[in-house]
């Protein structure tokens, strides 16, 4: 029988705007995890994150459809959008000990902006929180829905 | 994810990959696609319920081997790339297709990677945000050229995401 991938691990579906999601005791037994986001912000902002409480130690490089920054050393990892927004963020052997964190940023507001981001975090610790918001005060509106998944290795 | 169903080309080629009753058991959708045009071009479409939609796609084609900016295009469709028949008869084009919340009563989110492939840098990487017109619940999802058939050898595996908890992580 073939191993499952994508396990779920959390499920969030905003009842009311919220300015912050954070997906917290995350389990080091798989290899990679995935979150996958789809919503609408109050505002057009950058998408921000901290891993393990942190917002220092990132630089990331992205392409884009849009004329914007190209590379940065702060925790705007991805869009969102007063439109219909969809991200999918995805992080590398994020429970080794022994090793800075990579992830992967794809951003779409859809069929109008795209960016594609690498980015590093570096700092050697297992990730075992993540956390989602908007830069400058924005919030998730009401119906977005994040979701974490676990990859076997 | 689990595996629902794979759709393949046979000789003569075809002129899409379908899947239909695709079981609403699942949350997400995720599609695999090798497959190549018979004709020469790049793109290809997706239609969802039998219909299209729209896409801004960006993409980057290198015609030497030093690298490109990437550009973009928007136009009505759902994205998706095939190899274009000039290539090399072996090669083929590399997708993956995530339908977001297919059973909604919406139009819906779908997210294209694409990486074509050939003996040597001139081959094409995009990706593809796209809208379906379709607002009602995916129930069948067609891979095609937007011109002529798919090649022989092109293939498609649709899988299914479920989201859920594992009861140990938490989200708030």
């Amino acid at each position: 029988m073939p191993t499952q991938t994508y396990i779920p691990l959390a499920n969030y579906t905003l009842t009311s705007n919220d300015s912050f999601v954070l997906f917290s005791n995350i389990p080091n037994t798989y290899k990679d995890l995935v979150i996958a986001f789809e919503g609408q912000g109050s505002i057009d902002e950058n998408l921000v994150f901290t891993i393990n409480g942190s917002t220092s130690g990132f630089s990331w490089v992205q392409m884009t459809s849009a004329p914007t920054t190209g590379y940065g050393t702060n925790t705007s990892i991805g869009r969102v959008s007063t439109s219909r927004t969809t991200s999918s963020i995805q992080f590398s052997d994020y429970a080794m000990t022994s090793k800075s964190k990579t992830f992967f940023v794809t951003t779409e507001v859809l069929a109008s902006e795209i960016r594609f981001l690498t980015g590093l975090w570096s700092n050697s610790q297992a990730i075992n929180s993540i956390g989602l918001g908007i830069r400058t005060g924005g919030s998730f509106l009401t119906g977005s829905q994040f979701r974490l998944f676990g990859i076997h290795g | 994810m689990e595996y629902i169903a794979k759709a393949e080309v046979g000789a003569g080629g075809s002129v899409g990959m379908v899947f239909n009753a695709i079981p609403n058991t699942f949350t997400d959708l995720y599609l695999v696609t090798s497959h190549r045009h018979e004709a020469n071009v790049i793109d290809g479409q997706i239609l969802v319920n039998g219909s299209g939609g729209s896409r801004r796609a960006l993409y980057s084609q290198p015609t030497t081997s030093s690298s490109v900016p990437p550009a973009a295009v928007t136009s009505g469709i759902i994205g998706i790339f095939g190899n274009i028949g000039s290539r090399t008869a072996d090669t083929f084009a590399t997708n993956t297709v995530y339908f977001y919340d297919y059973n909604a009563a919406k139009t819906h989110s779908v997210t294209t990677r694409s990486v074509e492939s050939n003996y040597d840098y001139a081959a094409f990487q995009g990706l593809v945000t796209s809208i379906t017109s379709s607002s009602a619940a995916i129930t069948s999802i067609e891979i095609r050229s937007t011109n002529g058939n798919l090649a022989e050898g092109s293939y498609a595996v649709l899988y299914g995401i479920l989201k859920g908890s594992d009861g140990v992580t938490t989200v708030s």
